[in-house]
């Protein structure tokens, strides 16, 4: 069955940021379902992730490493030709939460990132073992302190609560246990790399999961991913991500046991977990259609993709904070949640003063230049295809064309280009995922 | 890097952006609270239910609790210190040089007095409107770090947990909960204390002007009402499309309600600032139960301390001055105003002028129907702690206890999630009978003028260049001034950009940027713009374009490089179409055409009027306010403030502000 329009936009959406008529066109073209997925998970075609602007420093120049970075990343996430690779990145960077207000280390931070990327759709355990050693995640969860007789139990607890398992899975004698099990497992001398210090390290006989023995940190989270917590950990991360690419779901669903089965049946693929969720019925059907809001880094991201201009230009980050999304920045090791949280008058207040900035520099660019001598009805239509609005509501549709017929009938016909693109990036249908 | 964070850096780590909501918030919750606040709506079959931008008012009996935030950890032995006795020699002692000197002290209490730099805080203790709860701490402190303190503080719970705060849980509990009205925070972030399950909070900004609070330029507002509009119907796009479109709207409406509370401009910074803002917001009764603020600046004196922590004492007691003098007097019975700060400092002194972290400090509740005296126990100054500090009197969620119980009619128990013994800080519940005396209003509000009527009309001339406008035209002005729907800086604003001064003094305004580079002195532009009124536009072009002053910026131009410095200078185009070019040219070689009303043709075409968009705003704003140019910088820096979003008012504001701006009228 070919991929009807508003299915193809919905599948850019949710395994990327904006729809560009090039990125609809080429998903309409493909067969069916299965080569749609096919193609937008093509991690073949992601760009080398090269030329990040990376300085190092004081406080002084954390600025221009954060705006550069975030530029960098944003200018990947707009223009890769697989934005699922960067849109993964972003889930990693809310799900392993380190963040600059405690770090004050973009160098670490980028590496982090670097790091995310590597692992992004790959061996999930990988990425779990990895992070557990991350200098970022070391500082930012204290286990760069953690030494036998001093035990820091901030990693070891946030690891099995908020990373693999979630609530209800562990005790508090197994937060215990698993920060011995982590102690040596620090930083050099330099702060910025992982080392191992076996005479920091406690050696004694800890009892994690009932199970008795000398525990090490890695051996802990195969424990985990792998061993007695295996189903638990599974679903776990299956809902979460699942709940990032579809709707939100609880872990209890049945649905995610059947992915979850999988998971594991593939060796903790995330490709593979990725590809079925895409691949689900569930994903398809109106409750995962309108089942999320678009969250700030989306809808900066689309906007740039819809007039077609650099952060660089368009200075999402003047305004990130206002809307409570600034990258690298997590609010605390929870990270930022979904739909209702993105949806204040706050950070309405924000995005709608991005999106006047944008609409002059759009102006400024010639985007709709001289529409305002065609029809309300084809002002809003070419509105709604460069802004990738293939569904567009009745009720959003009628304002639109009441705001163009009064505004010529007003006299003030060259406000139309400008407010165009101010009214398309508001616009329900445009905060949506 | 420490495990302890700096006092700064944590208050991120505590806090959320903007609002937050509960994830599992249903649509019907929604629905029920737009529609309590829209008061008798029915949802009729079809209808939508519209968002209202306050919550019901307060009733008489209500409580409105402001919550004082001491970041960093204040110094409760020197905020009320011994003055005399035993407990004075051993403070001289622990203190030092750090200790204020008795003759200094405001006395207080028996043998307690407190910092000289809160004379009216020390004038309301005497008339019994403060009590001061001492040696108020945590009964379990885990350790002495800001962030777990502050957290704990904050939180204020029989737990662990940290998730949410002790007020937003009873936010959680209120009539219209998710209004954004019920619980609002003057800071940039909603911070943990505040922080709910699913009560909405608002974070007001520290300025107005926030996007949709002026709706009086035409193009703009009606893209207000197109995203207004977004939100007259379903969406048919899932809950969450609705409550977008819902949000959008609200926002515009908040903008609008909250943006009479910066009129007239509160001229303070810090505390005294946002407490005159709370004040207001109280007084306007938006419904507001629950407002937190800060100090501005950390209380965490580990040196420096006699000067620092001076300067903090002297900001409380502004800000709290501020807030009770500003308080309509029919709400005084209603509101009660409390601090608190993670912890005190250590008794003794370090070796860098300073203390470091200690345990128990005081809290401050203040108002009406406090009773006013010490409250708690003075922790011994001569048995400490293992760490060499006090020892807590008071478990801090005592006094949340109280306050809940007592002053908000709240549940302490299901708040807290325990019991805690309760204090005797009231002497009456809020409210009882009361007289609404509307505040004083301020002094002639048309200053630098003499009256309303003398203001509108120097707008006329200044803005519109009519010296003598009619009368009938200025009656109306000046009535919505004074009827308050309008203000001066809006008036200037509407002046600035009508369709009167768009069409006569805009393109006046243009024509000097691109012929000259430069902005008219106001001889000039008078002078230009009743030309224009009497003989039209393209005889002020040839005039412009016959003096030395064009010949000398453009040079000597055929026509066909005259024609390609219209499209530079008018539309910004370096490279236009060979065809337009040639078009113009032969038009003018027929003579169908003038230079001088092509010059008029092209500065009145949209492209020119877009490109010169924000240069006419600005020379209008110097030549018309200030009677004179801007130099260089300024006039860079004034583009680039209105090309990055700014509103026209927020410009307005600050001229109609200035010295220079005022000496005119002297």
């Amino acid at each position: 069955m070919a991929v009807s329009r508003g299915d193809a936009a919905h599948l850019l959406r949710r395994t990327g940021f904006g729809v560009t008529t090039t990125r609809l066109n080429e998903i309409v073209a493909l067969p069916d379902r299965a080569a749609a997925v096919a193609r937008v998970t093509d991690v073949s075609l992601a760009p080398p992730a090269t030329g990040a602007p990376i300085g190092g420093g004081w406080i002084e120049e954390q600025w221009v490493g954060w705006y550069q970075l975030s530029w960098w990343w944003m200018d990947r996430m707009r223009t890769s030709p697989v934005p699922l690779v960067e849109k993964m990145v972003l889930f990693w960077h809310n799900h392993f939460v380190s963040g600059q207000d405690k770090l004050f280390d973009m160098g670490l931070l980028y590496t982090q990132n670097q790091l995310f990327r590597t692992h992004a759709l790959g061996d999930y355990h990988a990425l779990v073992q990895a992070m557990a050693v991350d200098p970022a995640m070391l500082w930012y969860l204290d286990n760069a302190e953690n030494v036998a007789g001093r035990e820091q139990e901030n990693f070891a607890r946030e690891v099995m609560e908020l990373f693999t398992m979630g609530q209800g899975n562990f005790t508090e004698a197994d937060v215990i246990a698993m920060a011995k099990a982590w102690t040596g497992h620090n930083v050099s001398a330099d702060g910025r790399s992982y080392v191992y210090r076996a005479a920091d390290h406690d050696t004694t006989t800890k009892v994690l999961f009932g199970i008795s023995q000398n525990w090490n940190g890695p051996a802990t989270l195969t424990e985990i991913l792998k061993g007695s917590r295996e189903v638990a950990a599974s679903r776990f991360i299956t809902a979460k991500l699942f709940s990032y690419l579809a709707y939100p779901i609880a872990v209890t669903d049945p649905l995610v046991a059947t992915l979850a089965d999988g998971f594991r049946a593939a060796n903790l693929s995330l490709l593979s977990l990725v590809r079925a969720i895409l691949t689900s019925d569930a994903f398809w059907r109106p409750t995962a259609r309108y089942g999320l809001a678009r969250n700030p880094t989306e809808w900066f991201v689309a906007g740039m993709e819809a007039v077609g201009l650099p952060p660089s230009q368009l200075h999402p980050e003047w305004w990130m904070e206002g809307t409570g999304q600034q990258l690298f920045y997590p609010p605390n090791v929870a990270g930022w949640k979904q739909n209702s949280y993105w949806i204040s008058t706050a950070s309405g207040w924000a995005r709608s003063s991005w999106a006047s900035h944008v609409r002059w520099k759009a102006n400024e660019a010639g985007l709709f230049a001289g529409i305002q001598s065609q029809t309300p009805a084809a002002i809003v239509n070419a509105g709604f295809e460069r802004f990738g609005i293939v569904d567009p509501s009745p009720t959003t549709r009628a304002a639109l064309e009441a705001w163009v017929t009064q505004t010529k009938a007003g006299g003030e016909s060259w406000s139309i280009p400008p407010n165009l693109v101010l009214l398309l990036l508001l616009s329900p249908e445009f905060q949506l995922a | 890097m420490t495990i302890d964070l700096e006092y700064e850096d944590l208050l991120p780590l505590l806090s959320v952006p903007g609002e937050v909501h509960d994830p599992g918030f249903s649509r019907r919750h929604f629905l029920q609270g737009s529609l309590a606040t829209a008061g008798a709506a029915t949802l009729a079959s079809g209808a939508f239910a519209s968002s209202a931008f306050a919550a019901t008012p307060i009733a008489n009996s209500d409580g409105v609790l402001v919550i004082v935030m001491m970041g960093g950890g204040n110094d409760g032995l020197n905020t009320l210190a011994p003055i005399s006795g035993p407990d004075r020699t051993r403070y001289q002692s622990l203190r030092g040089n750090l200790a204020i000197p008795a003759a200094q002290l405001l006395p207080a209490a028996p043998g307690y007095g407190f910092h000289p730099r809160l004379p009216r805080l020390a004038a309301r203790y005497a008339a019994g409107r403060v009590a001061v709860v001492r040696g108020v701490g945590q009964t379990n402190a885990a350790d002495l770090s800001h962030f777990t303190s502050m957290a704990s503080f904050m939180a204020g719970t029989a737990t662990s947990a940290r998730s949410s705060g002790w007020l937003g849980r009873y936010l959680d509990g209120l009539t219209e909960y998710d209004s954004g009205f019920r619980g609002l925070t003057f800071s940039s972030s909603v911070p943990l204390h505040l922080l709910g399950q699913r009560a909405k909070v608002t974070a007001v900004p520290d300025q107005g002007g926030m996007w949709g609070s002026d709706r009086t330029v035409g193009w703009e507002n009606r893209a207000f009402n197109a995203v207004e509009a977004y939100a007259s119907g379903p969406t048919g796009l899932s809950q969450w499309g609705d409550r977008i479109a819902q949000h959008g709207k609200a926002a515009l409406g908040m903008a609008q309600t909250i943006n009479t509370l910066y009129t007239p401009e509160v001229t303070t910074a810090g505390l005294p600032h946002d407490l005159t803002l709370a004040a207001r917001l109280v007084n306007a009764n938006l419904g507001a139960r629950v407002i937190a603020v800060s100090v501005s600046g950390s209380f965490d004196t580990h040196s420096n301390q006699m000067y620092d922590h001076g300067e903090l004492m002297g900001q409380l007691d502004a800000g709290i001055e501020a807030f009770f003098t500003t308080l309509a007097p029919g709400f005084r019975d209603q509101v009660t105003l409390a601090t608190f700060s993670e912890f005190g400092r250590r008794p003794e002194r370090n070796d860098s002028d300073g203390t470091d972290h200690g345990t128990a400090s005081l809290m401050l509740v203040v108002g009406e129907n406090v009773k006013g005296g010490l409250h708690g126990a003075q922790p011994s100054l001569t048995t400490f702690d293992p760490r060499n500090n006090f020892v807590a009197q008071v478990d801090y969620r005592q006094v949340y206890a109280t306050l809940l119980d007592r002053w908000l009619d709240g549940d302490p128990t299901e708040v807290l999630g325990g019991n805690y013994a309760q204090l005797d800080l009231f002497t009456n519940v809020p409210g009882g009978p009361r007289v609404v005396v509307p505040p004083p209003p301020p002094p002639n509000p048309a200053k630098p003028f003499p009256d309303w009527t003398a203001l509108v009309r120097q707008q006329y001339a200044d803005l519109l260049l009519l010296a003598n406008p009619a009368p009938e035209h200025v009656a109306p002005w000046v009535s919505q001034l004074q009827g308050g729907t309008t203000t001066p800086v809006a008036l200037i604003s509407t002046f600035m950009t009508i369709s009167t001064t768009a069409a006569e003094v805009h393109p006046i305004l243009r024509a000097y940027r691109a012929c000259f580079r430069r902005v008219p002195t106001f001889a000039e532009l008078s002078s230009r713009v009743a030309t224009r009124r009497a003989s039209g536009f393209a005889t002020v072009c040839s005039a412009l374009l016959s003096t030395t002053e064009f010949r000398t910026a453009n040079g000597t131009l055929s026509d066909a490089a005259y024609v390609r410095w219209l499209y530079r200078y008018a539309f910004g185009l370096t490279a236009p179409a060979a065809s337009r070019v040639n078009h113009w040219v032969g038009e003018l070689a027929a003579r169908r055409q003038t230079r001088a009303r092509l010059l008029a043709l092209f500065l009145t075409e949209p492209t020119c009027v877009t490109k010169f968009r924000h240069e006419v705003l600005v020379s209008l704003l110097y030549v018309g306010m200030l009677r004179r140019a801007p130099s260089a910088s300024w006039w860079t820096t004034r583009i680039n403030q209105l090309a990055a979003g700014a509103p026209l008012n927020r410009l307005v504001t600050e001229f109609l502000g200035t010295a220079e701006y005022a000496a005119r009228f002297d």
